[in-house]
């Protein structure tokens, strides 16, 4: 492997994040052509989590948007403070200094500039990791918005002109595909899709976030776990930190082997709505995992 | 690496990348581009290095992946594994040979191999010996009657594949999903009963195309019509502040979506299950339709339906054929009374109650008093009919149910398509 990918598997690994060949290759390509990276897959899977162990391993702050339905500029860029705005004119009116142009330039300049993650990663002095996270519940005139930033790292702002970034920050954006992406996003990206873990994947997760936890324990929850996962009557399927709850429940409760009692009683932890738990405590197939 | 070397490799790259757009993949410049530069910084000794690189950058959801990958393992194989695939391909094709043999010695028709389509012979062999012999008993049974029909190869061509595909449904959709025909468009004209069971892998993906573009639709229309709206007082006086406290940009309040709860009941007697399956496939497709919605099925009575059986058309049929409901006729009236007894009761002000039913039912009146009530209580009824609107003149349960819904014709997939935009779209 190469020495620079190798760095950042070690990178990585320091940040207790357990990841396989394929995710370090795609953070390395990512990384190493300037491309933001776009994430997808189900809910629960560790998307958001990729960025923060980027963040650890590659030493740089994490700046994150949030995204909703009906975020735009003023939420994301950057907004004036109007407050101030409006203050100091007041202030200015009744001063004796009159030098009108340049007090009406003074009130555009980064005194009554508030920032927001986008415009706050690419001002920033040091490189960061902006996280731009569920953006599949953005509006798409916002993600049309994106796109300028993200192909040439640049923003127009009409007061200020075309900011540049002064360093280009790692982007990550993260989707659960609850409606399709615009090709030209996606086209500036590189992109991963993760799955759920497998067992062996997930026993390590749980070693790696709940140090000292029981390995059989860890082994039977991860098993039980991917049956609910592969299961027909299970609607929402449960998340990497939906089994770290059930894990430290049992852990708590003193238990030390799953057994159907066991799981009957603390699988509220790991399925989160009545037509589910109902329909696995009567699912033959998950009694014969405590056979 | 060397001039020669990288001359060679973006020959190769650019060729890989004309495969990956032949299959569907949309790959630009840019991207063959920045594949070559990756491929310079990573080298070529770790394969699956390579690999993983290429379809971060190639392929941009999980479909593409997979397409990606098929492409890949073929393009960039060694010469042994090339060999193994040649091998293995003229194996496949020996064993389909086989197949063939094999059903026509089985398939006999007075002494003579039948004549049916060779696909069909390949699926009646790869048939469990019990499923094989149970259609053979069969054919032996009706001989007589068939031996003065002069379409009897037709007629048993005909139960042959309905034997067949109903097994092969989900995998033949799964397998030609990605590469549907032009020709096969033809199919959103045809009436939803006249679709074979040959062609509801087809029905299936041209069903996904057109959620597609509706959603797209959606998307547009949602965007156009979110300006509009009452004066947002306060960021309009924000605003002024930059043009000397003029008005000089009116600031609009977004018009908030009401969310709608849409109950979709089904008619899922035995004439209605094909449309039923067509109808509620393509309302759940649709991301926008279908993120409020409950699903109730009715014949006799009504019954709630889990979320999940309705994602596969097969398993959805099991389920109704599981179900009490499967096997009786059609009361809309006692349905409609049903539904307005449930309790937490579904509907109310911003409910829109979608029905999937051709209106034949045993007590027209009754049903059409229990659907005036229903009306006062809901938004909107919307009723998706698979007759064709051009027999509705004949038809008296129509007349008794229009005054109080709006009925679309449904008889053909495009139809039905244009009834679920109309669906998704009162939703705002």
């Amino acid at each position: 492997m190469n020495m620079e990918m190798e760095n950042l598997k070690k990178q990585l690994g320091s940040q207790n994040y357990i990841h396989d060949d394929e995710l370090v290759v795609t953070l390395f390509v990512s990384l190493k052509l300037g491309r933001p990276l776009l994430i997808e897959g189900a809910a629960g899977v560790g998307k958001t989590e990729v960025a923060k162990a980027m963040a650890g391993a590659l030493e740089r702050p994490l700046v994150r948007l949030q995204c909703y339905e009906g975020l735009d500029e003023t939420k994301a860029l950057y907004e004036w403070n109007y407050q101030k705005q409006l203050l100091s004119i007041q202030v200015h009116m009744n001063s004796e200094q009159n030098n009108p142009e340049a007090f009406t330039h003074s009130l555009f300049g980064d005194e009554y500039l508030l920032e927001r993650p986008l415009l706050r990663s690419i001002r920033s002095h040091e490189p960061v990791v902006l996280l731009i996270d569920e953006i599949d519940k953005a509006d798409e005139e916002f993600e049309a918005f994106l796109l300028e930033l993200l192909s040439d790292f640049q923003v127009s702002i009409p007061e200020l002109g075309t900011i540049t970034a002064k360093t280009r920050p790692f982007v990550v954006l993260t989707s659960n595909n609850t409606r399709p992406l615009s090709d030209a996003l996606k086209r500036r990206c590189a992109y991963l899709y993760i799955g759920y873990p497998t067992v062996e994947k997930e026993v390590k997760i749980i070693g790696a976030r709940l140090p000292g936890v029981n390995d059989a324990l860890a082994l039977q929850v991860a098993e039980a776990v991917r049956y609910l996962r592969s299961s027909e009557a299970v609607v929402k399927k449960p998340s990497i930190a939906e089994t770290l709850d059930w894990i430290s429940a049992l852990e708590t409760l003193g238990i030390s082997e799953l057994d159907r009692k066991a799981a009957a009683n603390t699988i509220g932890f790991v399925l989160k709505n009545n037509e589910d738990i109902e329909g696995i405590l009567d699912d033959d197939g998950f009694d014969r995992l405590f056979d | 690496m060397t001039t020669d070397s990288t001359g060679f490799l973006i020959e190769n790259l650019a060729q890989f990348s004309n495969i990956l757009r032949e299959k569907g993949i949309r790959v630009g410049i840019a991207e063959t581009m920045d594949a070559a530069r990756i491929i310079n910084i990573l080298g070529l000794s770790d394969k699956n290095a390579v690999k993983a690189a290429l379809s971060s950058l190639f392929a941009k959801s999980k479909s593409e992946q997979n397409v990606f990958n098929e492409a890949f393992n073929s393009f960039f194989a060694g010469e042994n594994a090339r060999r193994k695939q040649d091998e293995q391909i003229s194996k496949a094709e020996e064993e389909k040979a086989k197949q063939r043999r094999e059903a026509e010695e089985e398939l006999k028709y007075d002494g003579k191999p039948l004549k049916i389509d060779e696909g069909l012979k390949e699926a009646y062999a790869n048939l469990s010996i019990t499923e094989r012999e149970q259609l053979r008993r069969y054919f032996d049974f009706s001989m007589d009657n068939l031996r003065s029909s002069p379409f009897h190869e037709r007629f048993m061509q005909k139960i042959i594949e309905q034997r067949v595909f109903l097994d092969d449904i989900p995998a033949a959709a799964g397998s030609s999903m990605a590469q549907i025909d032009t020709d096969k468009l033809e199919l959103l004209n045809k009436n939803i009963s006249d679709i074979t069971e040959k062609e509801i892998p087809h029905a299936v993906a041209l069903i996904q195309l057109l959620v597609r573009h509706i959603n797209g639709e959606l998307s547009r229309s949602d965007k156009r019509s979110g300006k509009s709206g009452r004066l947002d007082f306060r960021r309009t006086i924000h605003n002024s502040l930059k043009t000397g406290g003029l008005f000089y940009h009116l600031r609009y309040k977004k018009r908030r979506r009401s969310k709608k709860r849409i109950i979709l009941l089904c008619d899922v007697s035995a004439s209605m299950l094909k449309f039923t399956q067509f109808a509620v496939r393509f309302i759940q497709s649709m991301s926008k339709a279908a993120e409020r919605s409950e699903v109730l099925l009715f014949s006799e009575g009504i019954m709630r339906v889990n979320p999940f059986v309705l994602r596969q058309m097969k398993t959805f049929e099991a389920y109704v054929m599981k179900s009490s409901l499967w096997g009786k006729g059609t009361d809309i009236g006692r349905a409609f009374e049903e539904l307005l007894a449930l309790r937490p009761s579904p509907l109310g002000g911003t409910s829109v109650l979608i029905v999937l039913s051709d209106t034949k039912t045993v007590s027209t009146k009754t049903a059409e008093a229990q659907l005036k009530t229903i009306r006062k209580k809901v938004s909107r009824i919307l009723w998706m009919n698979p007759v064709p609107e051009v027999k509705w003149v004949n038809m008296k349960s129509v007349a008794a149910f229009k005054p109080y819904c709006n009925m679309l014709d449904c008889s053909t997939l495009k139809n039905l398509a244009d009834a679920c935009a109309e669906i998704a779209g009162s939703r705002k």
